[in-house]
């Protein structure tokens, strides 16, 4: 996967943005895709804010998005863009996917690849330096492959190895 | 942590210089004056994966600037390829290298799959279409470009000059900075067939390949902290000076040309 610096830090700034209610935000990540023999490149197009309005409060959880959010992310998915779930957690490092992320994830992005199956999607995760992405085809594993490696293509380049 | 000797006096590019230099993938399209200067110096900096692209052959009237090749590589009529192969496993022997005779767009995912692209191509019409395609896949793009002009009238000594650009996605493009234009691609095109001998001096061509290797590793390591794209260098090699150029203050702050939406496989989107 291949984000623009600038799409990076404005994914950042939106994320770390206190909520009302919720402990974290959600986006979602719009990519382009050329698929190849050997690998697929993934390239971040945009990113989608998600207004307040759209988290339903649940305090067990660090956040909980309604179906207007689910909808609008669909609705980029049948338009022919792969579609990644973003959040961060604010701590330094590789982070990894919590428990309720794995179980949550494995439930919204097959549904993705149900509406669009010519396209991959998944699930990025944030750290306050570094971050780890999996994705999902539609033949593919049921909770995803780890994305080997995201580049943050900008001066200077930074890479995130997938696999530890 | 063990240094490698070989490069124990570039460890001001910081601890993790190394690890990027053999990781990061280098395409360079166009292994002439230029291209050849600079797979040269990047085997030199440490990088070990390449994808290399240029169909021709080595001639005689090449010796004056593609470096490494010699009397006998142009006797044999060797590739270009083969040379710039060669000159790399000199000094990294376990560099992985894709060497193609084609041209890069019939080899599309051999370019797509680089971290960074350097083109030394000739004309205006190969330079935006190498951009397009590192656009459209988020590659950093480093061109670098050389022309004499000569004097019609014979009066005033010739004018060398080049540049170096560095072409990041999501900034400006090399639309945006003036060196491509509609008219100068009309001219080119209506030129075609009779493009004559564009001259090209290996000194010059170090200079640029040399500036270009450069902006290069500051872009993979970030050594200086201070590359802040966009980068246009000018050349003017009559007075030995690169800086800056001039236009840089005037140009627009956001590129129109390639929108970080138009970014993978083209895709239907129904109206």
């Amino acid at each position: 996967m291949r984000v623009p610096a600038p799409l990076l830090e404005s994914m950042r700034g939106d994320l770390e943005r206190p909520h009302p209610f919720a402990d974290e935000r959600v986006g979602f990540l719009l990519v382009g895709q050329s698929p190849g023999r050997r690998e697929t490149l993934l390239m971040a197009r945009k990113y989608i804010s998600l207004p307040d309005a759209e988290y339903i409060e649940d305090h067990g959880v660090g956040a909980r998005i309604g179906e207007e959010a689910i909808r609008t992310a669909m609705r980029h998915a049948l338009a022919g863009e792969g579609v990644f779930h973003v959040h961060m957690h604010a701590e330094d490092g590789r982070p990894a996917f919590s428990c309720v992320d794995v179980e949550n994830l494995a439930e919204l992005i097959p549904a993705f690849c149900k509406a669009a199956p010519a396209l991959v999607h998944g699930a990025l995760l944030l750290s306050n330096d570094s971050g780890i992405a999996q994705a999902w085809t539609r033949h593919g594993d049921e909770n995803g492959v780890p994305v080997e490696r995201i580049s943050i293509v900008g001066s200077p380049l930074h890479l995130w190895e997938g696999r530890s | 942590m063990t240094v490698d000797a070989r490069h124990s006096r570039q460890d001001f590019l910081g601890r993790d210089a190394p690890r990027l230099l053999r990781t990061l993938k280098v395409g360079v399209v166009g292994l002439g004056g230029g291209g050849s200067h600079v797979v040269q110096q990047l085997a030199h900096v440490g990088f070990r994966r390449y994808a290399l692209f240029d169909g021709d052959r080595i001639e005689k009237s090449n010796l004056n600037r593609l470096v490494s090749g010699t009397v006998l590589d142009a006797w044999l009529g060797l590739s270009k390829r083969y040379i710039a192969k060669r000159a790399i496993r000199r000094v990294q022997p376990d560099a992985h290298i894709e060497a193609y005779a084609c041209r890069w767009q019939d080899k599309p995912e051999a370019l797509s799959s680089c971290d960074v692209v350097v083109g030394c191509v000739d004309g205006f019409a190969q330079r935006r279409e190498l951009e397009a395609a590192a656009r459209r896949h988020h590659i950093p793009y480093v061109d670098i470009g050389l022309d004499v002009h000569q004097d019609p009238n014979g009066v005033q000594p010739p004018r060398m000059s080049g540049h170096v650009i560095l072409s990041m996605p999501g900034q400006l493009c090399m639309q945006c900075m003036q060196l491509l234009s509609e008219a100068n691609l009309a001219k080119e095109a209506a030129r075609y067939g009779d493009a004559g001998i564009r001259p090209q001096v290996v000194w010059a061509n170090g200079v640029l390949a040399s500036t270009a290797v450069g902006l290069v590793v500051d872009l993979v390591t970030g050594w200086t902290q201070s590359l802040n794209p966009p980068v246009y260098l000018s050349y003017e090699s009559n007075v030995g000076v690169v800086q800056p150029h001039p236009r840089l203050p005037h140009l627009p702050k956001v590129c129109v040309h390639y929108p970080l939406q138009g970014a993978g496989a083209p895709r239907f989107v129904v109206l």
